[in-house]
């Protein structure tokens, strides 16, 4: 299950109030200008930084909850253990003030911080990698210069051992990293480029897209064909009709990375929502346009598991209330004999409608011909109705309340309750055959299985060392034995 | 500008609101014993087919038939002689063929006869089957009554448009939303 980037997000389900008042097209303009510089001017332009910064979304990890822009201190738990985010701001105590253009560049590319130690890949410099030297030095400018400095250290991250050893990540980098800026490719048009450079560099897609290996590396064989954030699920994008997104238009999915919602369709929620926020939305139209033109190019990717039927067309409308109103009596929610359909009916039909066909604005999604209940495995409905949805994008806000017992949860729901729901909507409105257990919804509510990694380093370390001491005991018995020999 | 208007008769929201209403103002409680409300089970017997059957030409609208099964439950079981009543009104209907309700309501002369049909109409409209001591709510969001201003309103207690959104777009009045 996956990774550190990403099961993050989760912690940010409170809305934050934004700075971003910038007329992005402006700065689009400039960033469009200089995907390929043929020299870097090292001095770099803090505007066209600035944007790189939003399409890279460094806010969305560096930002704590009601935190400073970029002060850090977000903690992130992932499968090895909780990790902090760091203060980038350019305070020279707390921050990277006294960062050189080079100690920027090995941090953000080569995951170095300046004092030598190994980043965590929570970082995706794998992805920033594909930056370019002028990318870099603005990105370094930005940050020096308009970025105001924070003097607060956050927490610092500790993961259990063996995973605090950060000098071990010098031999993933080896493995894993991606040495060189993003190469264009000439024989495909500018605009394919440009796309290319985005979604494998700065919108760093595939951080939560691409299924993960063994050691938490992202499978390049199967780009962008879905993966577990431990408790949301990112959902395949290449163009697969039945699998993928091959059935919108590049209307539709430039549509829903501007609004982070696709009428009929699909929602952004999770950190899909976060990164629609922070960064899609503000992103101008050509380089959505770009990032579509190339996401579209992509290898289909099918899976089996989706039987030949898209998530985008499961369902139809039904109103279980014809059968319940009048017989069941009127329940407490925290009444352990409600039904399903009862809870459905208690909980979310008084927004997604009795039948659950949304409001006619399409502020309240139906949940039909949804994403979400139309997809084979139950991760997305399990975390909407744990922590609920909020997403603001130009000054409107999409908001769902979860269910799942934090502060503000108005109702919650224990995980058998939460399971019999699921079931019902996807029973009713989504993919028939997806079961949901109370056992999945707990371990989504913990946030996602732990890493077997932790437990196989250990448990390899320590075999390591009985072999090691077997080892000496066996050079110590025959150096003994020579000795007596001699004797 | 030309501006066209439909010769042919159409029933307005206001006037269906009305018509409603007087129906129901017609409508009296009738006298007699009460059956006691039988259990949940649902039957597609001869009678439930005579409701469904007898409720098409009532309420010319798309009738869920679950709802019908329910009410006609609860009416032959909570309305006194409905049974006899909804069989006379069937053959009353096989043998006279009115054309739509006001027809019908205009050639039955028989007063209680009337009251049926006016109940299985009301029941609809409400979502309820009213008995002599007994009101059984059948549905709330399938009632009848709230389609005619489904295209502006949704119904009590459900939810518009986002949080504490109240307002809604008002269509032309006369187009009657098609339920």
């Amino acid at each position: 299950m996956q990774l550190w980037h990403n099961s993050r997000r989760l912690d940010l389900m409170i809305q934050r109030s934004f700075f971003y008042t910038v007329t992005v097209c402006y700065f689009a303009a400039i960033a469009l200008s200089a995907t390929h510089p043929a020299k870097a001017d090292p001095l770099g332009n803090p505007q066209r930084g600035q944007y790189l910064a939003v399409a890279s979304d460094c806010v969305a990890c560096h930002t704590a909850p009601h935190g400073q822009p970029f002060a850090g201190g977000l903690a992130m738990h992932t499968p090895l253990g909780v990790m902090y985010s760091t203060n980038i701001t350019p305070s020279l105590s707390a921050g990277i003030g006294h960062y050189s253009l080079e100690d920027f560049d090995k941090a953000v590319r080569r995951g170095v911080r300046k004092d030598g130690a190994n980043l965590y890949p929570a970082m995706p410099y794998t992805a920033y990698s594909y930056l370019t030297d002028q990318d870099i030095a603005d990105l370094y400018a930005y940050f020096q210069k308009e970025v105001a400095p924070v003097d607060k250290k956050g927490p610092v991250t500790a993961l259990p051992f063996p995973m605090n050893i950060r000098f071990s990540m010098s031999f993933w980098n080896m493995l894993f990293l991606n040495g060189k800026p993003y190469q264009g490719d000439a024989t495909k048009s500018a605009e394919w480029n440009r796309g290319a450079y985005l979604v494998q560099g700065a919108t760093h897609c595939g951080t939560c897209h691409t299924h993960r290996g063994f050691l938490m590396q992202e499978d390049l064989a199967h780009p962008l064909s879905g993966a577990s954030l431990g408790t949301w699920y990112a959902p395949n994008i290449t163009p697969d009709t039945v699998s993928g997104i091959g059935s919108w238009s590049d209307q539709d999915l430039t549509e829903y990375l501007r609004t982070g919602r696709l009428h009929g369709k699909a929602q952004a929620g999770g950190g899909m929502g976060e990164a629609v926020e922070h960064s899609f939305s503000h992103m101008s139209s050509g380089d959505l346009n770009a990032i579509s033109v190339y996401l579209r190019s992509l290898k289909p990717v099918s899976d089996p598991n989706d039987h030949a039927s898209s998530r985008f067309q499961q369902g139809h409308d039904l109103n279980p209330s014809v059968e319940l109103r009048g017989v069941t009596p009127i329940l407490d929610h925290n009444d352990n004999t409600a039904s399903g359909a009862a809870l459905f009916m208690g909980n979310c039909a008084s927004c997604h409608g009795a039948s659950a066909q949304g409001s006619k604005d399409g502020y309240y999604p139906s949940l039909w011909h949804n994403s979400v209940t139309g997809a084979s495995r139950g991760d997305n409905l399990i975390s909407t109705i744990l922590y609920g949805v909020s997403r603001s994008v130009e000054g409107r806000q999409a908001f769902m309340p979860g269910f799942g017992g934090k502060s503000g949860d108005a109702v919650q729901l224990d995980d058998s309750q939460i399971a019999r729901l699921s079931n019902f909507v996807f029973k009713t409105y989504g993919r028939p055959d997806v079961q949901v257990t109370p056992q999945d919804v707990a371990l989504i509510r913990k946030g996602g299985p732990a890493s077997p990694l932790l437990l196989l380093s250990r448990v390899g370390m320590a075999a390591g060392a009985i072999l090691v001491l077997i080892l000496c005991a066996v050079v110590f018995v025959i150096r003994r034995h020579k000795t007596i020999n001699v004797v | 500008m030309h501006i066209s208007r439909s010769t042919s008769p159409r029933i307005g929201r206001r006037g269906l609101l009305l018509g409603m209403s007087s129906l129901s103002a017609l409508f009296c409680v009738q006298t007699s014993r009460a059956a006691p409300l039988r259990g949940g089970m649902l039957r597609s017997g001869m009678l439930h087919q005579k409701f469904m059957s007898v409720s098409s030409l009532l309420v010319p609208h798309k009738l869920n038939e679950t709802i019908g099964m329910r009410t006609a439950d609860a009416m032959i079981a909570t309305v006194p002689d409905f049974p006899e009543h909804l069989e006379q009104l069937a053959s009353f209907i096989e043998a006279k063929k009115p054309a739509d309700v006001e027809e019908l309501m205009e050639a039955l002369a028989d007063v209680s006869l009337k009251n049926a049909a006016q109940s299985i109409i009301e029941s609809w409209y409400t979502g309820a089957v009213q008995g002599v001591s007994t009101i059984s709510v059948i549905s709330y969001e399938e009632a009848l009554m709230f389609k005619v201003t489904s295209d502006v309103m949704t119904i009590p207690s459900y939810a518009i448009s986002g949080p504490n959104g109240w307002t809604a777009d008002a269509p032309p009045l006369s187009q009657l939303p098609i339920f």
